[in-house]
């Protein structure tokens, strides 16, 4: 295992040796995830719950209602219609929607003499149930407040009472799966993605330079074993792999609130694509031909990867053509992945089918270069 | 009869129709030298790898300390290979290339700065320890290329080519390590496109021809047997031109020409040589075709 050990720590090395590696597997991604990120989200309201306000009663008691909830900090208020409202939570745009339904401005008038206490509904994806608690508690406040507000300042003591001023009724709507919440949540992935890239294609390069100089060869004919070699490869391309990504998942998650549902997810997401990958770098750099050569192809293949799999179209907004395309591309079932456990809400039903199609690759990939690595012979 | 390190028994070798090599058989004892040369093509490669255990023999017997290919990692770590390409990682140093290589070997500790030390020093590499590999010159990096084969303690060194492309004081380091692991009782497989200096460090010489051999033996045997006649040179004391004269035995030539009155001024004796062997055994087969 030292042996191994040692080959690892020189293919870091190597790799920390040249910067214009560091600026290809972390500056360039990070870069793409802010920009892309900045241009497709706005990221002003992102520490803040987005909610869709549907007046019915359109009262000035309602509107007043309204106005103190979008003077809360911790609230984004958009005013919509009810489909608009219900699409858009649908979308995950909101993370919610308010409906006020008429007699509002009665309830609040009467109370706390009303016969008829006004509803306000509370529609939101049924896995937020943090999201609806916390709004019906923001609710009843705010609505303490607009009466406080009408009696002058003077504490209506309902509390002690237990009345109740509004009915808040908790609603679920079935949330598109196939939309993220933020834009970071989407461009965090391709950026991990191009890092991984880049990575394939720095580490294939690499090999392949080690195999032209023979210095596989030289491993080979005398103190190192054929497994210690394959072995020591393949932990290093997924040792360089599952730092890279575990540092811009970092850097997203510190920077633009990227919201994991599932860490565990996340991890079993970033393992496999990096043995899938390891697999692949495994492949290509064995193949023959000069470095110049293989880092060429590997680049080509790695861009056509990208484009598949969703690195520069994001997967849910691909036509269905391109779609189908993307099954090719190991990059498809890296980001799908990745996803699943940022904003997918996968199960781990969901994750197994990716997660198997990764490991699966990286097998056939590693195969393949074992095979190689095995046929090579000194010229 | 001493034990063979390495031995070729009739071995031959086919890569689809061509014959890569065809019955070839040497052996190489510990503290000899043994040059194998030829042509690009003639199948020095071929055999590289035969002997190495990259490739199996289609025909005949390869044996490396007794044991036949593929090799046990324990009679691996008994071979050391310094191939023609500089197998180095040009981005480290030349002590850090020393260290891994030298950890590989499964050298720790005290004793693998020590190796690193003796090997450093009988290649005169001690100033340019922290130098990439990158910054050094050729001379440095084939020197480097080479220490790196001496780290392991091992029963048989392989050198392929080790002074292509160096300039003079690295060549003459590299041949004084050559002749240091011969009086150590060293076997030596030596590649080399220079005859001067295959004739400077062999004992042996097997000369390939299209993967056949086309001699092979004790270099002073294959000079006896192939190079020809020992050439005199000398300036003629009339004309002031110098002569050539090629006999069997120099001295009575010699005794003749001075009987006859010459006065032999710069008289040189040049005995045969492999390269007269070389252009011999060519000629020959020319002829022969």
């Amino acid at each position: 295992m030292h042996k191994v050990v040692q080959l690892i720590k020189k293919d870091l090395l190597l790799l920390w040796r040249e910067p214009a590696n560091l600026v290809l597997i972390l500056l360039i991604p990070l870069l793409m995830a802010t920009i892309f990120g900045g241009i497709y989200g706005n990221d002003s309201h992102k520490s803040k719950v987005t909610l869709a306000v549907v007046d019915e009663d359109g009262s000035a008691e309602s509107a007043a209602f309204v106005s103190l909830l979008a003077a809360r900090p911790d609230l984004h208020i958009s005013q919509l219609n009810l489909e608009a409202a219900r699409q858009s939570t649908r979308l995950g745009q909101h993370v919610a929607y308010m409906q006020i339904e008429t007699g509002f401005a009665t309830g609040i008038q009467q109370f706390p003499f009303g016969q008829q206490t006004p509803v306000i509904r509370l529609v939101a994806d049924p896995k937020r149930q943090a999201i609806t608690g916390y709004m019906t508690g923001v609710t009843m406040q705010t609505v303490m407040q607009l009466i406080e507000n009408r009696l002058g300042g003077a504490s209506t003591g309902s509390t002690n009472m237990n009345l109740q001023p509004v009915s808040v009724k908790a609603e679920n709507i079935e949330v598109s799966p196939a939309m993220p919440l933020n834009a970071f949540s989407v461009t965090v992935p391709q950026a991990v993605l191009w890092s991984i890239l880049a990575s394939v294609a720095i580490m294939s390069a690499g090999l392949a330079t080690e195999r032209s100089q023979q210095i596989m060869l030289r491993l080979k004919v005398t103190a190192v074993s054929m497994q210690m070699i394959v072995l020591s490869k393949i932990l290093s391309c997924m040792t360089m792999i599952l730092m890279s990504t575990t540092l811009l998942f970092l850097f997203g998650t510190v920077t633009f609130d990227l919201n994991i549902q599932s860490l565990s997810m996340l991890s079993l997401a970033i393992w496999c694509s990096a043995f899938c990958f390891a697999g692949i770098i495994m492949a290509l750099g064995t193949l023959g031909g000069s470095p110049g050569a293989i880092s060429g192809a590997v680049w080509t293949v790695m861009i056509i990867f990208a484009m598949l799999g969703g690195g520069m179209v994001p997967q849910f907004m691909m036509p269905e053509w391109l779609a189908i395309a993307s099954h090719l591309s190991p990059g498809k079932w890296a980001i799908q992945l990745m996803e699943g456990a940022i904003w997918r809400d996968y199960s781990w039903q969901d994750a197994l089918l990716p997660a198997l199609i990764l490991v699966i690759l990286g097998t056939l990939g590693c195969a393949a270069g074992i095979r190689n690595l095995r046929n090579e012979r000194y010229l | 009869m001493s034990f063979a390190v390495t031995s070729f028994e009739n071995v031959s070798k086919s890569f689809a129709k061509v014959k890569a090599l065809t019955s070839v058989s040497f052996q190489v004892e510990p503290g000899r030298v043994l040059a194998i040369l030829g042509r690009n093509g003639a199948g020095k490669t071929t055999l590289i790898n035969l002997i190495v255990g990259l490739l199996g023999p289609d025909q005949g017997q390869v044996r490396l300390l007794g044991r036949q290919p593929p090799y046990d990692a324990i009679t691996r770590t008994r071979i050391a290979f310094a191939s023609q390409r500089l197998a180095l990682f040009h981005n480290l140093s030349v002590r850090e290339n020393l260290q891994l290589f030298a950890s590989l070997q499964g050298l720790q500790g005290e004793l693998l700065q020590q190796r690193i030390s003796v090997v450093s020093t009988q290649l005169e590499l001690q100033q340019v320890m922290h130098y990439r590999i990158k910054a050094c010159s050729e001379g440095m990096k084939r020197r480097v290329h080479l220490a790196v084969a001496l780290l392991a303690d091992a029963e048989l060194y392989l050198f392929d080519e080790p002074t292509a492309g160096v300039d003079i004081q690295s060549r003459h380091s590299i041949l004084q390590v050559v002749a240091e692991l011969k009086k150590q009782g060293k076997a030596i497989i030596y590649t080399t496109h220079y005859i001067e200096e295959a004739e400077k460090v062999c004992d042996d010489v097997l000369i390939l021809e299209r993967g056949q051999v086309m001699a092979s033996g004790a270099l002073p045997d294959l000079v006896k047997m192939y190079g020809g006649q020992s050439r005199i040179s000398y300036k003629n004391s009339e004309n002031g031109e110098i002569q050539y004269l090629a006999c069997e035995e120099p001295a009575s030539e010699i005794s003749k020409l001075m009987q006859k009155g010459f006065q032999l001024l710069d008289l040189t004796v040049l005995p045969p040589r492999l390269e007269d062997v070389l252009s011999n055994l060519v000629q020959e087969k020319v002829q022969h075709a």
